[in-house]
């Protein structure tokens, strides 16, 4: 078992035992954890972006993310980020804690891709995330309205 | 709370031989980790040392083309398959299968090799690439062989992998000149948790040069059991219509072993679902539009 140095949100950590640890074990010890529901991958609450992609802390090797850049909810400071998170607390898409974070994480990699997007499609970009209040309307209103300043700056 | 791992070590061979004596040696192999970490978890796989494959890295490639087929990689992460020309065009029922992924991060994380040596009925991707023909290269600590995806798949959860044997390349034939696929699924409504999740079918269907007769097809049906390959003789050397497809959905749908005991509500599904499937690959073959084979036939006839 050896030490990990984890780049998270820009700054480098070190986590103890690190390479035995799946990712979200890894955040949670470095206080930077989002929820972790199912464990499987499945409801999408734990996501988080390594390499700038998408993937579930929960079903990732620590030890398998080495020198790539991994960026929680918290971390999001980007443009991009930043209008997805205060969209969210403008709707108040972010009440929930448990799907929340997964949300952002989501609904940011589809914005960096492009901000010129449709309504179906940021449901698809939302398809792998479980909001247990089946409140879906209110977090695709919120990337919408972040979509719509982003654009707005960009003109 | 999620449990945490049994402690382990990660290795990082450099070539397939170092993996492969590794993994004779008692080591579990690791790629995407989708399904193997919930195992680690819950206690089903125990492992000291994982063989992790991000070091081999002729492992991480991808090649489609009508002509040369489709050649996956063991480390290949199934969304890389989105984004390709070729995948989309002419490989469409492995394309949808990737696309109807349950969630997008589980298709960015997972391997399509790692999908397949999970040899689970509810793995979509098995059942495109059966019906594509697919071939598995399979090397080991005493060689290399080449079997087909269908006998790859012998039971569920248990490939017909031999201790120490990595499966490192997916090869699918490229589809022929007026060749078209198709996949499609549907979830089920389950009443007890060993209830399967859903139904999936893919079809392949092939037409000769004068683009009027079939003179090859594949239908498969998975999601209730590991990609079973239907027998559709009679399609072969006629003219494709929506009767002819019905009748085939119902033979398949009547001799495959996992709807036998099925109740009529299924069965229905099933045959709906396959008659469709077959009715949009056949949709394909007959539009493909490959410009090099129309280059081909211009220069057949000007010589």
């Amino acid at each position: 078992m050896t030490d990990l140095v984890l780049t998270l949100n820009g700054t480098p950590r070190i986590v103890p035992n690190g390479d035995n640890l799946t990712l979200i074990e890894a955040l949670r010890l470095l206080d930077a954890a989002p929820p972790a529901l199912c464990g499987e991958g499945a409801c999408g609450s734990c996501l988080v972006l390594v390499g700038q992609q998408p993937v579930a802390a929960c079903l990732t090797l620590a030890g398998l993310v080495g020198a790539a850049a991994v960026e929680t909810v918290s971390g999001l400071a980007d443009p991009v980020g930043q209008a997805v998170r205060k969209a969210f607390a403008e709707t108040a898409a972010d009440r929930c804690p448990l799907c929340s974070a997964g949300m952002m994480v989501a609904a940011t990699y589809a914005l960096r891709i492009s901000a010129w997007i449709t309504a179906d499609e940021v449901r698809a970009a939302l398809l792998g995330q479980t909001c247990r209040c089946s409140g879906y309307d209110l977090q695709v209103g919120a990337v919408m309205k972040a979509a719509a300043a982003l654009q707005e700056r960009a003109t | 709370m999620i449990s945490t791992l049994p402690p382990f070590t990660i290795l990082h061979p450099k070539t397939l031989a170092e993996a492969s004596l590794a993994l004779h040696d008692g080591a579990v192999l690791v790629a995407g980790a989708c399904a193997l970490i919930p195992k680690l978890r819950s206690g089903i796989v125990t492992a000291d040392r994982l063989v992790s494959l991000d070091r081999v890295p002729e492992l991480n490639n991808l090649s489609a083309h009508p002509r040369s087929g489709l050649r996956i990689g063991a480390s290949v992460r199934a969304a890389r398959l989105l984004p390709d020309i070729w995948t989309g065009k002419r490989f469409a029922a492995v394309h949808e299968a990737v696309e109807q992924f349950d969630a997008p991060h589980i298709a960015r994380m997972s391997t399509v090799a790692g999908n397949l040596c999970a040899a689970r009925p509810d793995h979509d991707l098995a059942v495109a690439l059966v019906a594509m023909g697919a071939e598995v290269t399979l090397q080991g600590v005493e060689g290399t062989r080449q079997i087909d995806l269908a006998s790859f798949l012998q039971a569920p959860d248990r490939p017909a992998l031999m201790r120490g044997e990595i499966l490192t390349q997916i090869v699918c034939p490229g589809p022929g000149t007026d060749g078209g696929s198709a996949f499609k699924k549907l979830p089920l409504v389950r009443r007890h948790a060993d209830a399967p999740r859903r139904l999936s079918v893919a079809a392949a269907i092939r037409y000769g040069t004068e683009r009027h007769k079939i003179i090859a097809a594949t239908l498969v049906l998975g999601g209730v059991c590991l990609p079973w390959r239907a027998r559709v003789d009679g399609l072969v050397g006629e003219i494709a219509d929506d009767l002819l497809f019905q009748r085939a959905a119902e033979a398949a749908a009547g001799l495959a072993p996992a709807l036998l005991g099925a109740d009529a509500p299924l069965r229905r599904q099933a045959i709906a679902l396959l008659r469709d499937c077959m009715a949009q690959a056949n949709a394909r073959a007959l539009a493909r539009h490959d410009h090099f084979d129309d280059a081909d036939e211009l220069a057949a006839e000007s010589s």
